[in-house]
């Protein structure tokens, strides 16, 4: 250090000028090509398809090539009762997925945060459905939801219920139909996730507010009521906005399930299905465009909402 | 770690080289002439049956027959799986098509593809071919589809498929119900299908009296539509598609359906395939109006114990005298195909040769479209019903040039709201009729 | 009495802690019959999966009461299973592919992490804020354009078309970033001084600093693609690109009456997954925790 500045170059040296100018030219130079090719991957790759999907929305294909369409596309999406089913389905999932899985998430979580022994082997187990892919849980389940011989109907009828619901077989909006069939088995794959989130939230709550609310009186169940769950809230935001976005891009499992139409009678289709369903069985690139330009605007409302209304301010609280 | 993580880099960049180079510099290239083909559905290798244990041959025997007879031809086949959606046969023909990939394709879809003028004119080559032996008969008539300007021959079928009903002698004895007719009458299956739901009165288990595939409803109700005069329309001569769904025979027909799906295992409306238990002791349906050849020749050849119980019936007809999915599996020429002259010397093997014939009933127990492939298939003559199993096919009706496009799904999906009772038949056939004229009224807007 | 409880408080209430029930075991019972009534949930489909994969009946006629032993136990259905699927070719696919792609993401990541983190040219914000949109592309929403585009290519069957689209994105560099970013500038400064070039600094002080961050984010990386099925399906038609998961969609469609053949399928398919997780369990959970992403 010292002889570094001992030895230090007049300013005025235009050698010394030169030399700087060339090294800070490199030296951006260099990070330039750093970041060339992860650029050029990210504009070939995903921008341009991106451009691709919002320019061929306002297009039609025909023999003579693109013809500019306006917003015809747009309009043939918006009344189309398929198209809003489809949406329907998609949120109401969604909805009964998020409903169901982060109370139960947050209540096991409370549990094996304060269970003193076995909590690790039972996380890795509630884990577990994660990490297979939702092709074999699509497969298992097909089965497991069998009307005749599957796993649950089978399971109800030794438990000495008379009436077994249909599961996939049904498409009515029902306890025992298609939907609650994919929503069971939404929460059985999904639950783990949720539970290491939630408990890692649970983690980070600091243990002054415990002992405080104790000494208020407070029984461990007035204190998870009155500290726990207020203080979860940041969790509780980011599962839900997520959740909401993986909910809306559901397609594996529906899938493998219902096929491309989510059968039984579209009660399964979701918008990805949707868009699929346009572009590879009708043919119908311009549809399936414009419903991946709604698909984005619908992603980018959630999360800018999200950012706006509640994320910044509780990033703020936490930091 | 430093190192290690340097090695693999290294590896993986090696890796994708040699990937690279393997993608972009083809086969050592050979004498012979290159004919390559697209087909669907055929095991990719020497695989087992998963009930009889028995090994079904793989794609590279046909292959090796071909070239055996044709020593000047190099034939490469691309064989993809069935399969619906992005992973299915129809966007992968789609994209092969688009690609030139191919010469030869097995494609389903074939009537769309000739329309749009992708597929070669087949009269003209065999207006060419001074050699052209037609062992395919009358029938090869009744194969022509439109083309962009004219009526012509587009495809052959390789081979075909069947759909007859099926019903079990040992329930039928059971409850005992006289046997159901060689001709059945859609009256006839209704009553001893009612009669036959209930328990068992030997075994005590619970029967059903009728099935249906709900995945593939499509197809049963247009075969009892069709033999109740229902007709689903016509391609005018300039080549568009009239549709009509909402028609009172249709609506007929959807009631009747409805009303006998209330005699099936209740898992049917879900069901892709043969209700559990066919072809074992321990079947409870008594008649199953879905007998794919592909499900049941080679078990009952494997078992011939089980002929006796799995008895086959002529599918419905119609007052035309034909009734039944016509499941034949054309076999095309691209238009943009270079060597046209080689691909019909194929084309001709793969559709007409005895081989190949018996190449598709040993894989798939797909049956014979030319005359003379029935004679290599003795061990079917011999089921108790196998003029049945034989002679079906003939009877088929012509295949739906929409099969694979969107009035199938507009159909498929309605029909599964009417079974599960959340649309009245009525107003299902609406549904299918609006979406399909939304997607007619596209296609022609495309054109 | 009381003057001994108070001179050995400690040594006296050691033992009576260990004779005596917790104060709180009622809870803690429920709460163990609970959470093992839960995990017995999660469980019981795997378990019954295994035990009708391990029948041979299953492929005609299944139980009307489930079982979680199969009468007839043998390994017919695997010896079918593996006689139709090349289970080891697709496993080399697969891991070929998570692992080009994984190395790949890595490496493009850190290093377009390290330049937004330290690095200072025009332009960098504007290029931070390319990166950070593609945040918000679904996939979806670019998939069908991409298919065309891959095709147009003609990429589609090759290991190209399945490593190319995922070598980078903007969550990885986003990663990167915020990790490099804690690295103190001094460290990076005194290297300079020595004469390091910005690639060796990058090589061999930066990565080292950020092995927990690549951790996590290279089993991200390799759920994601592990378990990849659409994309797969949509690029390759040739048994000899398949990846296992592809192999399992495609084998339970043309199995799917064969129930114990199609489960035999998925057993293979995840039980090695699921072995390497008991393994890395502790790791795996943490990467998606301190990620936020699921697998």
């Amino acid at each position: 250090m010292h002889t570094e500045s001992g030895s230090k170059p007049s300013p005025v040296d235009p050698d010394f000028v030169r030399s700087r100018l060339a090294r800070a030219f490199r030296g951006t130079l260099v990070w330039y090509g750093f970041l060339a090719l992860p650029l050029f991957l990210i504009m070939v790759f995903v921008a341009y398809p991106t451009a691709i999907a919002f320019r061929d929305s306002f297009f039609t294909e025909t023999p003579q090539g693109p013809e500019f369409a306006g917003l015809y596309h747009f309009g043939r999406l918006f009344s189309s009762g398929v198209f809003w089913g489809a949406l329907g389905n998609t949120i109401l999932l969604g909805v009964a997925f998020l409903g169901l899985t982060i109370p139960l998430a947050t209540i096991f979580a409370s549990m094996l945060n304060r269970l003193r022994r076995g909590s690790t082997p039972l996380k890795v187990i509630y884990f577990l459905p994660q990490l297979t892919s939702s092709v074999a849980v699509a497969i298992m389940f097909n089965y497991v939801f069998q009307p005749d011989w599957g796993l649950l109907n089978g399971t109800l009828r030794s438990l000495g219920v008379e009436q077994v619901p249909l599961w996939l077989s049904d498409p009515r909006l029902s306890l025992g139909g298609s939907r609650a069939a994919v929503t069971l088995l939404a929460v059985w794959a999904g639950l783990g996730y949720f539970i290491i989130i939630i408990l890692a939230g649970l983690q980070s709550i600091p243990n002054d507010l415990y002992d405080a609310a104790a000494i208020d009186g407070a029984s461990p169940v007035q204190a998870w009521w009155y500290v726990t769950l207020p203080s979860l809230r940041p969790t509780f935001v980011f599962l839900l906005i997520t959740g909401s976005i993986d909910a809306l891009s559901r397609f594996g499992d529906l899938w493998t399930l219902g096929g491309p139409g989510g059968a039984p009678a579209r009660s399964l289709q979701s918008v990805v299905m949707f868009m699929f369903q346009a572009g590879f069985e009708s043919n119908d690139y311009s549809l399936a465009a414009a419903t991946a330009v709604v698909f984005f605007v619908i992603v980018l409302a959630i999360t800018l909402v999200a950012f706006r209304g509640f994320l910044r301010s509780e990033f703020r609280a936490i930091k | 770690m430093r190192p290690l993580a340097r090695n693999l880099l290294l590896l993986s960049t090696t890796a994708l080289a040699a990937s690279a180079l393997g993608a972009i510099v083809p086969a050592a290239a050979q004498d012979k002439k290159p004919v390559t083909v697209l087909t669907i559905g055929y095991p990719d290798e020497d695989t087992t049956d998963a009930v009889t244990g028995n090994t079904t041959p793989g794609i590279n025997n046909l292959e090796a027959a071909f070239e055996a007879a044709n020593p000047t031809i190099d034939l490469i086949i691309t064989n993809i799986p069935w399969g619906e959606g992005a992973s299915g046969y129809a966007p992968k023909t789609e994209a092969m098509i688009q690609a030139n990939e191919a010469c030869i394709y097995e494609m389903p879809g074939a009537a769309g593809f000739a329309r749009r003028g992708k597929l070669a004119n087949l009269d003209k080559l065999i207006a060419a071919d001074a050699n052209f032996e037609n062992v395919w008969g009358a029938q090869i008539e009744t194969f022509k589809i439109w083309g962009p300007t004219e009526k012509a021959l587009y495809y052959i079928p390789n081979n075909t498929g069947e759909r007859v009903i099926h019903w079990d002698a040992v329930l039928f004895d059971h409850y005992g119900v006289e046997p159901l007719s060689k001709n059945p009458t859609l009256d006839e299956v209704a009553t001893k299908a009612k009669a036959l739901t209930g328990t068992d009165p030997v075994t005590g288990l619970q029967t059903y009296g009728y099935y249906y595939q709900g995945k593939y409803a499509v197809w049963q109700f247009l075969t009892l539509a069709h033999a109740m005069g229902a007709n689903w329309g016509e391609v005018d001569a300039e080549g568009k598609m009239h549709i009509n769904w909402d028609t009172p025979e249709y609506l007929k027909a959807l009631e009747w359906f409805v009303d006998m799906a209330k005699y099936a295992p209740s898992g049917a409306l879900g069901a892709d395939g043969m209700p559990q238990g066919f072809l074992s002791d321990e079947n409870v349906v008594a008649i199953i109006p879905e007998g794919e050849q592909g499900y049941f020749i080679q078990p009952l050849l494997a078992n011939p114990e089980l002929q006796k119980r799995f008895r086959s019936s002529f599918n419905f007809r119609g007052a035309d005298g034909v009734g039944g999915v016509a499941t034949i599996s054309p076999m095309a020429i691209a238009e943009s195909c270079e060597d046209k002259e080689t691909a019909w010397t194929a084309l001709k093997w793969l559709a007409g040769s005895a081989e190949a014939q018996k190449y598709y009933f040993d894989s798939n127990g797909r049956l014979p479209t030319s005359s003379n492939g029935a004679a290599a298939l003795p061990q079917i003559a011999s089921f108790p019903d196998g003029d049945v199993v034989l002679t079906q096919p003939q009877y088929a009706e012509a295949p739906y040039p929409w099969a694979s496009d969107a009035p199938r799904w507009a159909m498929q999906t309605a029909l599964e709201a009417a079974l599960a009772g959340t649309l009245s038949p009525a107003d299902a056939l609406k549904q299918a009729q609006a979406e399909t004229d939304a997607w007619l009224a596209e296609q022609a807007a495309k054109s | 009495m009381s003057s001994a409880d108070e001179a050995v408080p400690v040594i006296a209430t050691k033992p009576q802690v260990r004779m005596q029930l917790p104060r709180d075991w009622r809870s803690q019972t429920g709460m163990a019959i609970v959470l093992i009534f839960g995990a017995t949930v999660m469980l019981v489909p795997f378990f019954w999966m295994i035990a009708t994969s391990l029948s041979r009946k299953a492929n005609s006629s299944m139980p009307r009461v489930p079982t979680l032993w199969p009468a007839d136990p043998s390994l017919f259905n695997y010896w079918v299973a593996t006689a139709n699927l090349p289970i080891v070719k697709l496993y080399i696919n697969s891991l070929f592919i998570v692992g080009t792609t994984t190395l790949g993401y890595l490496l493009f990541s850190s290093i377009a992490g390290y330049a937004f983190a330290k690095g200072r040219f025009p332009g960098k914000t504007f290029l931070f804020i390319v990166f950070l949109a593609t945040l918000f592309i679904p996939f979806e929403t670019r998939m069908i354009p991409l298919y065309l585009f891959v095709r147009d290519l003609h990429l589609n069957n090759t290991y190209w078309a399945l490593i190319l689209p995922f070598l980078a994105g903007g969550f990885g560099t986003f990663l990167m970033r915020q990790t490099i970013s804690t690295i103190p500038d001094d460290l990076i400064d005194a290297a300079r001084i020595d004469g390091a070039s910005e690639f060796r600094i990058f090589w061999s002080i930066v990565l080292p600093l950020c092995k927990p961050t690549l951790a996590t984010l290279a089993i991200i990386n390799v759920i994601w693609r592990w378990n990849d099925v659409l994309w797969p399906l949509l690029v390759t038609s040739s048994r000899d690109l398949y990846t296992v998961t592809q192999g399992l969609a495609l084998a339970g469609k043309s199995s799917g009456v064969y129930v114990g053949v199609a489960l035999a399928t998925a057993v293979m398919a995840i039980l090695p997954v699921i072995v390497a997780y008991l393994f890395l369990q502790r790791y795996v959970i943490r990467s998606v925790v301190s990620s936020g992403v699921k697998g």
